[in-house]
């Protein structure tokens, strides 16, 4: 466990100072570009849709874990139970970092006395009312890409379908709540959105966890 | 007692309709330079995998010490299988550097010596910032090279080492073998099909045919059972009474066969008037093995 630990270490620390470095970029580029004032350019695109980019980025770190990471791994004499017990920590340390960055995506504006924005409302998406959802959509997103990963090893172009889909998904999601934001249309939350987002997400995480867990028992490196 | 030996029993292992390994039986003991040869898709890198836990198998059991290899993180830490590099991983190419490789196998390896790997890093002029997909074959099998005798592990496991290497590093390598043998007496096994220059090194050799090992023998033992008898077709098949005929030509009234015999049988047929001649590993690789494909 403690050498799967060790050998975990070099993507830990790089990948998360990526996704903070990454958050920070966006934040001084958009005050650089005005979007405190109101200026509604590129960069207040990027600065509002950054929850959606860091479910990207754990979608990606996720793949590496089940393709290249796990490869090396068994390959060099880990037992894939220590593996996946590992990968656990790795996910949920991405996923609190991942959580952790977008909490404070809110508190710039606020600090900063931002222009209001209607925008706005897809970090508050995240962040406000429904801000228990965003973990778990972190932790379901990291077991889909793990996933993900373990079908490329089969399947290159399945696997690549399927991140291309993930993709496609995170895309048509930053619309969707762009749009909602501007007040172009009513996404209809109702009382029973959060308990059945819930319900969804806690199923894709512990069935995709059932199904990470048979995958990696029964890993072959090839 | 079962110290140090790697053992598989009943091993089968199929890929759909094709059947790679049939109740393979293995004893690797400790101590000892083992070659493993076998014709293109014999199952070479299949059995090499399965003894290492990083391929399943269909039924069986391989154990290091008495106890199942599988998941078993003791037996693993013993056990290092140094396989071909792939300079494409996944999708796309193998961006991994050579430093990367080197310090997850001193993560995994209780046995890793540093020192020995900067060394040969210098000896093989290979840089640790160069990714794999940079490489060229050679260097890469420098690489796998490195990580096996850097491992230090008591069973080191080396698949296709030679592989695009040439004929200078090939003979370094069988040095650098032979050195680490004699100073820590681990065993090797090398799987190869540069079967000739490597015969010298193996102390067992072992020849994998149709999914089982068909020979499992100490090499100038295992040789020294093969002779090519040649001469006038009945004459040689006086000769060759009492031999194990495993394959003749005949040209004209000429014919030669490559037979197998004990000893005595041998010495036998050297009382007729014909040519009877030695073979080396690889003709009796091919003797064994060729099953009328050698002309």
């Amino acid at each position: 466990m403690k050498k799967c630990l060790q050998f975990f270490w070099p993507y830990l620390w790089p990948n998360v100072s990526a996704m903070v470095v990454f958050e920070a970029v966006v934040v001084l580029l958009a005050v650089v570009s005005g979007v405190p004032q109101g200026n509604d350019g590129l960069f207040a695109t990027y600065f509002y849709a950054m929850p959606l980019l860091i479910l990207l980025f754990l979608f990606m770190y996720s793949v590496s874990l089940s393709t290249a990471c796990l490869h090396l791994a068994v390959s060099m004499g880990s037992t894939r139970q220590f593996y996946f017990w590992c990968m656990q920590f790795m996910l949920v340390v991405y996923a609190l970092v991942g959580w952790g960055l977008t909490l404070l995506l809110p508190l710039i504006p606020q600090m900063g006395n931002w222009a209001s924005n209607e925008r706005l409302q897809i970090l508050l998406l995240v962040t406000g009312r429904y801000g228990l959802l965003y973990p778990l959509l972190c932790l379901a997103i990291l077991v889909v890409g793990g996933l993900d990963g373990l079908l490329m090893a089969r399947s290159k172009a399945l696997g690549i379908f399927v991140m291309f889909l993930a993709m496609l998904v995170g895309i048509v999601g930053v619309a969707v709540l762009a749009l909602a934001g501007t007040g172009l249309f009513d996404l209809g939350f109702t009382p029973l959105f959060l308990p059945i987002t819930v319900v969804v997400l806690l199923a894709v995480f512990l069935a995709g966890e059932f199904l990470l867990w048979r995958s990696i028992r029964r890993y072959v490196v090839r | 007692m079962n110290t140090g030996v790697l053992s598989a029993k009943g091993v089968c292992k199929s890929y759909g309709n094709n059947q790679v390994l049939q109740d393979l039986d293995l004893d690797i003991q400790p101590g000892k330079i083992y070659g493993l040869i076998g014709r293109n898709g014999a199952g070479k890198t299949t059995l090499l995998s399965i003894l290492t836990a990083q391929n399943t198998k269909d039924s069986g059991e391989v154990t290091y010490n008495g106890k199942p290899v599988w998941e078993n993180q003791d037996a693993l830490s013993h056990i290092c299988f140094s396989r071909e590099l792939q300079p494409t991983l996944f999708t796309g190419p193998n961006n991994m550097k050579i430093k990367y490789y080197l310090n997850t196998a001193s993560i995994f390896y209780p046995n890793w010596d540093q020192e020995y790997a900067q060394r040969l890093l210098q000896e093989f002029k290979l840089n640790p910032k160069k990714k794999i997909s940079q490489l060229s074959k050679g260097q890469m099998s420098m690489v796998t090279i490195l990580l096996a005798l850097a491992s230090g592990s008591d069973i080191t496991i080396l698949d296709e080492p030679a592989a695009g290497l040439d004929v200078v590093m090939r003979e370094r390598f069988y040095q650098l073998l032979l050195e680490d043998y004699a100073k820590t007496g681990r065993t090797f096994i090398v799987s190869t099909h540069i079967i000739e220059e490597a015969a010298s090194v193996f102390e067992r050799v072992m020849i994998l045919d149709e999914g089982k090992i068909i020979e499992n023998a100490e090499t100038d033992e295992l040789v020294d059972q093969f002779r090519y008898i040649s001469g006038h077709q009945e004459e040689v098949d006086r000769a060759c009474q009492g031999l194990e005929v495993l394959s003749s030509r005949e040209t004209g009234r000429h014919k030669s066969c490559a037979v197998r015999g004990g000893a005595t049988q041998l010495a036998q047929a050297e009382q007729f008037d014909v040519d009877v001649a030695p073979m080396n590993l690889q003709n009796v690789f091919v003797a064994l093995c060729g099953h009328g494909d050698e002309g």
